[in-house]
């Protein structure tokens, strides 16, 4: 499965709106279990259609390992070659629902703003 | 599914030139490993031709220069969070400038921090050779610390021989402040998960 680079948007707003948010989406897709980073790559694009790439991803998944939010773990793959698996430590994931819900907080108002011009139900 | 011998090649000279840049980073080998193990777990996809998904992989990673920037920047910047060395300091705040303003902004106040402090140390050492010339200056005419030269509308000098304790502990200050401001900096950066 090709890994679709970020689509480059006129002004740097889409970019910057994308950093933004890359931390908290990371997080977000190891809540439920550990996750190799392909694996990461493919659940944030199926699943938020974020499209990260591969050599954005990786130093971000060490700062966040180094400021402790991840735990990471050579895993056997059974194919012939290992893994690194990343999980969120409990202190990632007292940071995920703090971030969590300072975004549905941010989202909620900014809704509430573009109701008003029409562009948000 | 096995690379062949041309597809190898380029992973491996793609990995050599990695590693080489994160030369004198700590983890270095883990860092190799890992995008190894991503290049390598992109191949198995068997669908395409494997010269296609290894250009495409590489292309997605970038030049390994730059990723190992990436990985040097985060490790400086880890460093200097909690440094109060302004060689180091100053190296981080540099890279983190390459990439964006607020970098900028960080190595600007650490330079005008660190150049005002360095003014006062050298007129505390020149106050003794120069006394008339070195000096707090107080009217009637100009005001201002520092070196004065001739031609300038004569003034008062406050401090006399208390001038080079007080410029260096203004010095002091300077660094102190300066160091834990861009700390403080770095470290909003870094619990901001900022990417740059």
């Amino acid at each position: 499965m090709a890994i679709p680079q970020p689509v480059p948007t006129p002004d740097n707003w889409g970019a910057q709106l994308r950093k933004g948010s890359l931390d908290l989406a990371i997080l977000a897709s190891l809540w439920k279990k550990p996750l190799y980073g392909l694996e990461m790559l493919r659940s944030l694009q199926d699943g938020s259609d974020l499209s990260v790439a591969e050599g954005t991803l990786y130093p971000i998944l060490n700062r966040l390992r180094v400021e402790g939010l991840l735990e990471s773990e050579w895993v056997d793959s059974g194919t012939g070659h290992p893994r690194k698996y990343y999980k969120l430590t409990e202190s990632g994931r007292r940071r995920l629902k703090e971030m969590s819900r300072a975004w549905a907080e941010f989202s909620d108002k900014l809704n509430a703003i573009l109701k008003s011009i029409g562009m948000k139900g | 599914m096995t690379p062949d011998v041309k597809t190898a090649d380029t992973i491996d000279r793609y990995l050599l030139r990695f590693r080489m840049a994160l030369s004198g980073v700590k983890d270095k080998e883990e860092f190799v490993s890992e995008i190894r193990s991503h290049i390598v777990e992109r191949l198995e996809d068997h669908s395409r031709p494997m010269d296609e998904i290894v250009e495409e992989t590489l292309a997605g990673l970038g030049a390994p220069e730059i990723l190992a920037t990436r990985y040097r920047t985060e490790g400086l910047l880890e460093r200097a969070s909690s440094t109060m060395s302004p060689l180091l300091l100053l190296r981080a705040t540099m890279r983190w400038a390459m990439t964006g303003i607020r970098g900028f902004f960080a190595f600007w106040v650490l330079f005008v921090g660190y150049f005002t402090a360095g003014a006062f140390y050298v007129c505390a050492i020149l106050k003794p050779f120069f006394p008339d010339r070195v000096g707090l200056f107080w009217g009637p005419y100009s005001y201002g610390i520092g070196v004065r030269v001739d031609g300038e509308p004569p003034s008062t000098e406050l401090l006399g021989m208390w001038f080079p304790p007080v410029a260096l502990a203004l010095g002091c200050l300077f660094i102190i402040g300066t160091t834990k401001f861009v700390r403080w900096m770095i470290s909003k950066r870094r619990r901001a998960g900022a990417v740059s």
